[in-house]
């Protein structure tokens, strides 16, 4: 993403795309490793609600732990795909060389978009894979 | 500075006539004409809430409950609350004064965004009609309960179509904030630094920080609430393993600051009333300007004064307590920096000077209750009596109606190129501010008494000052009448406004009366500080110097 | 929209490369429990200490260097630290009421 706006900032409009269409790559990659984190989640009943179940504890705050799991990540997955839906529209624009070092705003405003809901994965992950590891 | 333009350069046409047709404004992007379209819709809803505090009124002048049922009266007041703080105090200032003032007080020709302007509008408007629908069949007190666990029976359904209403207007919220942050730092006319803006957009700019830091958090808090409704997750209601403190903590994170939102630009308004009819540059610009951010920082630092009886814990509690004590700092940096600025000018009392002087008194009672009710011990003996209503009538309907009466007089004849009747309007001023008095002074008695709020009954002992609250409030609706009709008379007889009829500075006076439709005939270029009415008066110097 | 900063290729690199070090760090501390190779009453916390610092420089690295806050005017500087200053405000009030609960022994609070 960053090397996208860089080549908006020196005006190179063809690596613009090539950039933003890596950048798609890569957050499609991520959705679809959610994805089969959810399924694995729904295989296991780890779903809150009524069909909850989780083997070995009947604490409530197993429950929600997954409360939390599934907001959290939910929404920073939603996130994602609206990122990765300004990013398929900016892409078009870029190969019809609208950027230019002048104009890039699209770009850059973007990329700040795209690097925020980084930021939140940044503290997902610890909060949510691993805190609590090293008592297993 | 260039000097105003008159009708002949413009072509006699401005933005009112310049088109024409229901459509050219419903979707039109000129800040004056959304300001207007504001304008008109939080009107309708003052009136709406206003008849509910009649109703209110109209009960309490009795023990008993021969009126309404509890439950009628439980919808009576929520009803009313909801009306005037989300539909009327929080649009009223900023969203009517503000962007029809702010672009033009900086010399831009509209707001950063204009699309944007207008795309907030339908939200706000949308989302009242939801609230409007659901909120009467609903059993919730106000809407914090509305949102809490003790309302199971209300149906589901009900709280989430409210939510949606709150969410979506969020976003109505922050794209206003943004909208002002950005156009205030990029749009200034050349000349015009940042210590040469006037206090009214000092004054919007912290208030648009609130709304840009504040609201993604009731944003949030609104998601969980229905996520817990629709999926039955533990978050906030015990029945599942949730926390309802946490609900508290995350409301008033927002709504705190929140009522920092309506009266900072009754703020922002006070400062240009005090200044310009005082003719005198006003006391300590910087102290006044930083006085709000620093109102809008604090703000965010005080939201637990609103759990002192909750679970919270006492060490915060003491904490919070001893925070809110600083809000009173700024607050009165600027009570005095007004009151010094009226010290020898040559004031003159005309109707928005009359509202800006009935400010000053009601803020400064409505502010020192709140720094009683911000200590922790008598905080605990008033908490939920009429003590607190009255606290926060005196700063949400004293203060900040005021700051928007005044203003709205002060510009009336900006906004619609005519002028209104003198004699009237000032009658108004002081039937509003005796009316006010007499309703909510005998309310701080009441809590003090111990009278709970949001009961229909009460003992009889209470009635004299109830008996009397209600007679403050017929004589309060008379006042509010009053401007509807001679506001109205003027637009079709009132004599035509000159471009500055108050003698007053600033570049909203430098353009005619109403504005064309481009804000300036001549992008203007300012060469002089805010208020410099000494410079331009050079007689008034030797009487000030005395 | 003067002069736009235009930051080599070569530090976006290292920036990367940093914040997958970090990642790694991360999830290695993750599995190692602090508290029994330091001296001293420890507690658990002191892993989710270290998490969520590692979690803070990497947040830190992206801000400046992926979004251009290193580069850029004073005035978006004081917006983003004030930004990030009033979450950690969200956030550490309201942990304070939950930690000091009890601490006066009144009852429920």
């Amino acid at each position: 993403m960053v090397l996208a706006v860089r080549s908006a900032q020196l005006g190179r409009a063809k690596q613009i795309a090539g950039w933003l269409a890596a950048t798609m790559t890569l957050g499609t990659v991520f959705l679809v490793i959610k994805g089969f984190e959810y399924h694995h989640k729904w295989v296991h009943h780890l779903i809150p609600g009524e069909g909850f179940h989780i083997a070995g504890t009947t604490d409530p705050a197993a429950q929600t732990f997954f409360v939390l799991y599934f907001c959290m990540t939910g929404l920073h997955a939603l996130h994602m795909i609206v990122g990765l839906g300004l990013l398929a529209f900016l892409v078009p624009k870029a190969l019809r060389g609208e950027f230019s070092a002048e104009n890039h705003n699209w770009v850059e405003g973007v990329g700040l978009y795209w690097h925020f809901v980084d930021i939140i994965w940044i503290f997902l992950f610890p909060l949510l894979y691993l805190l609590g590891r090293h008592h297993a | 500075m260039s000097a105003p333009a008159s009708p002949a350069e413009t072509g006699g046409t401005n933005y009112l006539n310049a088109t024409h047709g229901i459509g050219s404004w419903l979707l039109t992007r000129d800040h004056k004409r959304i300001g207007i379209l504001y304008l008109l819709g939080i009107s309708v809803f003052f009136v709406l809430g206003g008849l509910m505090a009649v109703l209110i009124r109209a009960e309490l002048a009795t023990p008993q409950g021969d009126l309404f049922s509890s439950d009628v009266y439980n919808r009576l007041f929520t009803m009313h609350g909801i009306l005037m703080i989300f539909f009327f105090l929080i649009p009223s200032i900023p969203a009517v004064l503000g962007n029809f003032l702010l672009p033009i007080m900086i010399g831009a020709k509209d707001l950063a965004f204009p699309r944007l302007n207008l795309a907030q509008l339908v939200p706000l408007h949308d989302r009242r009609g939801d609230d409007v629908r659901v909120a009467p069949d609903g059993r919730h007190r106000h809407r914090l309960d509305l949102l809490h666990s003790d309302v199971d029976e209300l149906r589901p359904g009900q709280v989430i179509v409210t939510a949606v209403g709150i969410f979506v207007a969020g976003f109505s919220s922050i794209l206003t904030g943004l909208n002002f942050i950005v156009t205030i730092h990029r749009m200034r006319a050349p000349g015009l630094t940042w210590f040469r803006l006037p206090l009214f957009v000092w004054a919007h700019y912290a208030t648009s920080i609130i709304q840009i830091l504040g609201t993604p958090v009731i944003a949030i808090t609104i998601l969980l609430v229905g996520a817990e409704r629709l999926f039955h997750i533990g978050v906030f209601d015990p029945k599942y393993g949730g926390d309802p403190v946490l609900f508290q903590h995350l409301f008033w994170f927002y709504s705190h600051p929140a009522v920092y939102i309506m009266i900072l630009p009754a703020m922002g308004v006070m400062s240009e009333l005090v200044t310009a009819f005082s003719r005198k540059r006003v006391f300590g610009y910087h102290f006044i300007a930083f006085s709000s951010l620093f109102i809008a920082v604090i703000g965010f630092l005080v939201w637990g004064h609103h759990m002192f009886i909750s679970g919270q814990s006492v060490v915060a509690g003491a904490i919070f307590s001893f925070l809110t004590m600083l809000v009173a700092i700024p607050s009165a940096v600027k009570v005095f920096n007004w009151t010094a600025t009226l010290y020898k000018g040559s004031i003159s009392l005309q109707t928005p000077m009359l509202y800006a002087l009935g400010f000053i008194g009601v803020f400064l009672i409505g502010g020192l209750t709140g720094v009683m009710l911000g200590t922790l011990g008598i905080n605990i003996y008033v908490h939920d009596t009429y003590f607190i209503v009255a606290h926060f009538h005196y700063v949400m309907v004293g203060s900040a109606i005021m700051g928007y009466l005044g203003g709205l007089h002060f510009w009336w004849p900006k906004i619609t190129g005519r002028m209104y009747n003198e004699f009237w309007s000032k009658i108004s001023a002081i039937v509003i501010f005796i009316g006010f008095n007499t309703t909510f002074f005998p309310q701080f008695i009441l809590g003090y008494l111990g009278m709970p709020r949001r009961y229909h009954m009460y003992p009889a002992e209470f009635q004299t000052w109830n008996v009397l609250s209600s007679a403050g409030a017929t004589i309060l609706g008379f006042g509010y009448l009053m401007p509807v009709v001679y506001l109205l008379w003027s637009l079709k007889f009132g004599a035509k406004a000159p471009a500055n009829p108050w003698g007053a500075k600033g570049l909203e006076w430098e353009t005619s009366s109403p504005p064309p439709v481009l804000n300036f005939a001549t992008p203007p270029v300012v060469t002089e500080e805010a208020y410099a009415y000494e410079t331009s008066t050079p007689a008034k110097e030797v009487t000030v110097g005395v | 929209m003067s002069t736009v900063h235009v930051t080599p290729v070569r530090t976006y690199l290292l920036v990367f490369f940093a914040l997958m070090a970090l990642t790694l760090l991360t999830v290695g501390a993750a599995h190692v429990n602090i508290a029994h190779h330091l001296p001293g009453q420890m507690t658990d916390a002191i892993n989710d200490a270290v998490a969520m610092a590692i979690a803070v420089t990497k947040a830190t690295l992206v801000i400046l260097f992926f979004m251009g806050v290193w580069h850029s005017a004073r005035i978006n500087k004081v917006v983003v630290w004030s930004s990030f200053f009033f979450l950690f405000v969200l956030f550490a009030f309201s942990l304070a009421d939950y930690f000091s609960r009890g601490w006066l022994g009144v009852p429920g609070k």
